[in-house]
């Protein structure tokens, strides 16, 4: 029976190669999207399941609520309330604190080998599915160890003794021993580190200070990650209880940080983390899970546009085929024969398709590769025997579900209507199906068109409203430790560079920090975003100085004496007009400064931020950046090497560390870029599909009224209206698709957009690069089909009948 | 086994009725041989439609078996068509994407007749009409006498109580439907009960009973 039915398939879909090849190739490209994005969940689930107990860890999540009303979710926890909660409860079994203060330079010699590490206790070997090939996991109680993977330790020991060895932590000077080596990791974790050492190190020399974490500080939710493991019989909602009671305790008398009205705790266990929820201050990496919907979705949607494609298809051919189902049903074939045949036919379509897919799907994994969002998250696109299984299972349920619909009304046909070939033979109402079918369609693709457009139009915006002028021409050379006077000088010596600046951060990017900030009006501090600029910093990037003076240059300055704010500073603390407050006192942290003057607003960070109050302040040894504004008419290449060489002899270790200002601001954005990327991706697969769908269609109508063009030529009348008519329909469903369409892209637009406090003004054009795409295309399938319609010979067409 | 009292079939002509049928009372008792005949127009395919109940009839009772037609569910039917009729049409109305075999087997599939048997069964209709050499050959590549040979085999082989055949020699030669004719007569000797339209007094002979149709009328 089944390999009648599959032979049957196989010789329609041959016999009908044309409508196949549409199926197959519309439901082949958007497979092959779905079939990405069952590797990335797939992917996404392969994180951290080499611990030894998974579903018994769980991670200390802390609810930061603000005074501003609102509350946003850390993946960090303070190391007091973790360390106080695990020493009491007696459900905790293992507690491992991982502190994000070991990180920067490891020296060997003369050699720098730059890392990111953890702090932590021997608890985390015990814990966590990670093995040492060499030392003991009882040494991450001692001081000044470190602890080196596998990576980390061949890069710096190629010769493989590296137990024991010291290494210098730069920048701290601090001697570390070398205590361990871990093996290579079993498997993918969230956990990002080249090395660990205890959390002595971090807080017993030199004070807590000297690397920015303190054990006893209960405010700091920053520094930190916290995991329990939890007994067997551990009930994770009491322990969540009883670690927001000690929190309630200890919080209530403490002077919070200035945003922060009080925190509440949850636990996350350790699988719910990749693939999991956006929390700020995440560790390391992995895909959240709202992009893994996000991604579905889209791919649901394209396969479902292609399914229908399928359907509509399948039922307009099946008044061709409505002889065979009657020829059946009278040799005994019941519904559900006929059902299950038409579900065979459309598996069969569904496997050529994935088949297909797959092939593709070897194209799209490089050009997603690249894919910054996908190497910054460790995403590892890659085929696997498993995936395979997978996919056979996804091309059942698309064959299954694009199957139904056409199978269900086929198998309904009566006998005898259909053998006797009458006209009257209805299938369905398939007429206006077919057409929500298309317009649906062209309401999609549009969609998808206003999306990337708006994006598009948006990254353009943000770029060029961007903060500061002459990017394009100015360098920014990181100081790497350098003295900043002397780097100046060698490379003002340069005739290609016009002007030097200095600054801590750069400006325009998501880097920021912040200074408490107290007037002699405000009681409380209050938290203002501040950068250290010098004296050139203003006229080098066209600031416009509203009021008072410009920093005067003092490198030797003992004490910062004056800072610039900006006019929404004054607003902000109400210190009225800019003539006025020149001169006037206010107090950085403890410290206090003068205004010296006031600089109109301008946006200092990304678009998605709102003008903030701002500081810009003289701190000659925080200096971090140089820019350089190189001559215009320079020739850029040759300019930067020169740029390098005077480089290399400031500092012959280390090479330059340089980039032009427009590319780091334009890489600010690239997380929309690569949003705008794929959304390209699936609106030239929705766009592919649906004018495959047309062309199918026109194809079929046309065929339908074969007999007609042919009287039509051979009376000399010409096909144009034909055309006409045929494109009108087809036009009219797209008047309709654009109704839809608007609101609703509207309201997409609106959901994405809002992230964004300087956005581009809504407007009507956003509609027409689409609209006349779409358009043009529709109005191209139906004339070439005409066309080719038109060139058939008529004779043969006539005799056909 | 069949039996119509007073059916009445029309189709809505404007505000009239177009009769096909009127007030056709007929009785065939298993066993039987009956030739259908009447000039063309005379609703002879209707009456056997409605008698193979691939057709609805307006008025008046029809029993199959002691069954009201009117009252079977779809499934009966099929069940019916699987075990116990066999259609043969003057238009053959063979599945083109299947071959020879193929088309002769699909009845046994739906009837989940095993695979071995299965062979067995067309084997053997396929020797006893002579067709073994064309059995890999698709429809279009046989002749009218050679497809119509193989609709009725495909009729045949899940072995139908009751045969109904709507000139099943109507584009054939004289010694192809001789033939026909034969095998008909073979399997009412069998005790196959066989109803068929036919143009041709000779057929007709074969039979034991004729009806003559005239406007949707028995006349005889
Ligand atoms: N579904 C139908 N609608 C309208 N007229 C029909 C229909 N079926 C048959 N007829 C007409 O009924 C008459 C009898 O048809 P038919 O039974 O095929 O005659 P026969 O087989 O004796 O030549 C014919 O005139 C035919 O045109
Ligand atoms: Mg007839």
């Amino acid at each position: 029976m089944f390999r009648n039915y599959l032979l049957t398939g196989i010789r329609d879909l041959w016999k009908f190669r044309f409508f196949s090849g549409i199926n197959v190739f519309g439901l082949g490209i958007s497979i092959s999207a779905c079939l990405l994005v069952i590797m990335l969940i797939r992917d996404a689930y392969n994180y951290d399941r080499f611990h030894p107990e998974p579903n018994r860890i769980y991670r200390v999540l802390t609810y930061a609520q603000r005074k501003g009303g609102g509350t946003e979710a850390y993946a960090s926890s303070p190391y007091a309330l973790s360390s106080f909660m695990a020493a009491q409860s007696s459900s905790i079994k293992e507690w491992v604190p991982l502190i994000n203060r070991f990180n920067g330079e490891l020296v060997l010699g003369e050699s720098r080998f730059q890392f990111e590490g953890l702090g932590t206790h021997p608890s985390f070997f015990k814990t966590f599915g990670f093995s040492l090939e060499e030392g003991n996991a009882g040494d991450l109680n001692q001081p000044n160890v470190i602890f080196l993977t596998a990576g980390l330790a061949r890069k710096i020991f190629p010769d493989g003794n590296a137990l024991g060895q010291n290494l210098v932590w730069g920048g701290h000077q601090q001697a570390l021993r070398v205590a361990g080596v871990l093996k290579e990791f079993p498997g993918k974790t969230h956990l990002e580190f080249g090395a660990l050492t205890s959390v002595e190190t971090l807080s017993a020399s030199a004070g807590a200070d000297a690397f920015g974490f303190d054990k006893n500080n209960w405010l700091d939710y920053y520094a930190g990650w916290h995991f329990y493991r939890l007994t067997d019989q551990a009930d994770k909602s009491k322990i969540e209880a009883e670690l927001n009671e000690v929190a309630q305790n200890r919080y209530s008398g403490l002077h919070l940080e200035s945003r922060d009205a009080g925190y509440s705790f949850k636990l996350q266990p350790m699988d719910k983390i990749t693939p999991g929820p956006l929390l700020s201050n995440s560790i390391g990496r992995g895909m959240p899970s709202v992009l893994l919907w996000f991604l579905s979705i889209l791919g649901i949607l394209i396969v479902a546009s292609a399914g229908f494609n399928h359907a509509n298809i399948s039922l307009a051919r099946a008044v061709n085929r409505a002889r065979e189902i009657g020829i059946r049903k009278i040799n005994g074939a019941g519904r559900l024969n006929i059902f299950s045949q038409f579900i065979v036919e459309s598996i069969l379509v569904a496997l050529l398709s994935t088949a297909l897919g797959i092939l593709i799907l070897q194209w799209l994994i490089p050009l997603f590769s690249r894919l910054d969002f996908l190497n910054s998250m460790d995403i590892t696109l890659r085929m696997d025997w498993a995936l395979y299984g997978w996919y056979l299972v996804f091309a059942l349920v698309v064959g299954v579900l694009i199957g139904v619909l056409p199978a269900m009304m086929i198998s309904r046909v009566a006998i005898l209507p259909s053998i006797q070939k009458l006209s009257g033979l209805r299938i369905l109402p398939q007429v206006s199906l077919r057409k929500a079918i298309i317009t649906g369609q062209l309401a999609m693709t549009l969609v998808f068109f206003f999306l990337i457009t708006t994006s598009y139009l948006q990254i353009r915006f943000a770029l060029d409203t961007n903060f500061g002028a002459g990017q394009d021409y100015m360098v920014n050379l990181d100081l790497q430790g350098q003295e900043y006077l002397r780097v100046k000088t060698e490379m003002s010596k340069l005739p290609v560079v016009k002007s030097i600046a200095a600054s801590s951060m750069l400006m325009g990017t998501y880097r920021d920090s912040k200074v408490d900030v107290k007037t002699k009006d405000t009681a409380d501090a209050l938290g203002v975003r501040d950068y250290v600029v010098d004296e050139n910093f203003l006229p080098a990037f066209g600031l416009t100085l509203l009021n008072g003076k410009n920093f005067e240059p003092d490198p030797d300055q003992q004490h910062e004496k004056q800072v610039l704010v900006n006019e929404s500073f004054l607003r902000f603390f109400n210190m009225g007009d800019p003539s006025e407050v020149v001169g006037k006192g206010i107090f950085l942290d403890t410290s206090l400064v003068s205004i010296a003057g006031v600089i109109r607003d301008f946006r200092f960070k990304p678009a998605d931020y709102a003008i903030e109050p701002l500081v810009l302040r003289y701190i000659p040894e925080q200096f971090n950046i140089l820019h350089l504004t190189l001559d215009r008419s320079a020739d850029l290449q040759q300019a930067v090497a020169s740029i390098r060489m005077s480089w290399a002899a400031l500092d012959p270790g280390r090479p330059a560390q340089w980039s032009f200002y427009a590319d780091d601001v334009k890489a600010t954005y690239r997380s929309l870029r690569d949003i705008l990327w794929i959304i390209a991706f699936f609106a030239a697969l929705a766009a592919s599909i649906t004018l495959m769908g047309l062309l199918g269609m026109v194809t079929y109508i046309l065929s339908g009224r074969r007999k007609e063009i042919a009287i039509r030529k051979v009376v000399g009348a010409g096909l144009d209206k034909l055309f006409w008519v045929l494109s009108g329909s087809f036009i009219r469903w797209l008047v309709l698709a654009v109704l839809i369409s608007i609101p609703l892209a509207s309201l997409l637009n609106n959901l994405w957009l809002q992230n964004y406090a300087y956005r581009v003004t809504w407007s009507p054009l956003w509609f027409v690069p689409g609209l006349a795409l779409l358009t043009t295309a529709v109005l191209l399938i139906v004339g070439l089909q005409v066309l080719r319609a038109a060139l058939s010979n008529p004779v043969s067409s006539l005799r056909n009948e | 086994m069949i039996d119509l009292q007073h059916i009445f079939k029309w189709v809505p002509v404007g505000g009239a009725r177009n009769f096909l049928l009127r007030d056709l009372s007929l009785q065939i008792g298993e066993g039987e041989f009956v030739s259908i005949m009447g000039p063309s127009g005379s609703g002879k395919t209707t009456l056997l439609n409605v008698i193979g109940m691939l057709d609805h009839f307006d008025e008046g009772e029809y029993k199959f078996l002691h069954e009201e037609v009117h009252k079977m569910k779809e499934k009966q039917r099929t069940q019916l068509y699987k075990q116990y009729i066999g259609f043969v049409f003057q238009a053959y109305h063979l599945i083109d994407e299947l071959t020879v075999y193929e088309n002769i087997e699909t009845p046994l599939l739906y009837q989940d007749v095993k695979g071995s048997e299965r062979k067995a069964l067309v084997a053997d209709m396929l020797d006893r009409f002579n067709i073994v050499g064309k059995k890999d050959l698709f429809p279009n590549q046989l002749s009218g006498g050679q497809q119509q040979l193989v609709g009725i085999a495909r009729a045949l082989i899940a072995k139908p109580k009751l045969i109904l055949a709507d000139e099943p020699t109507g584009n054939l030669n004289s010694k192809q439907g001789e033939e026909i004719m034969n095998i008909f007569s073979e399997l009412n000797q069998q005790g196959v009960t066989i109803i068929q339209v036919t143009h041709s007094e000779k057929n007709a002979g074969y039979g034991s009973r004729i009806i003559e149709l005239l406007d949707g009328r028995i006349v005889n």
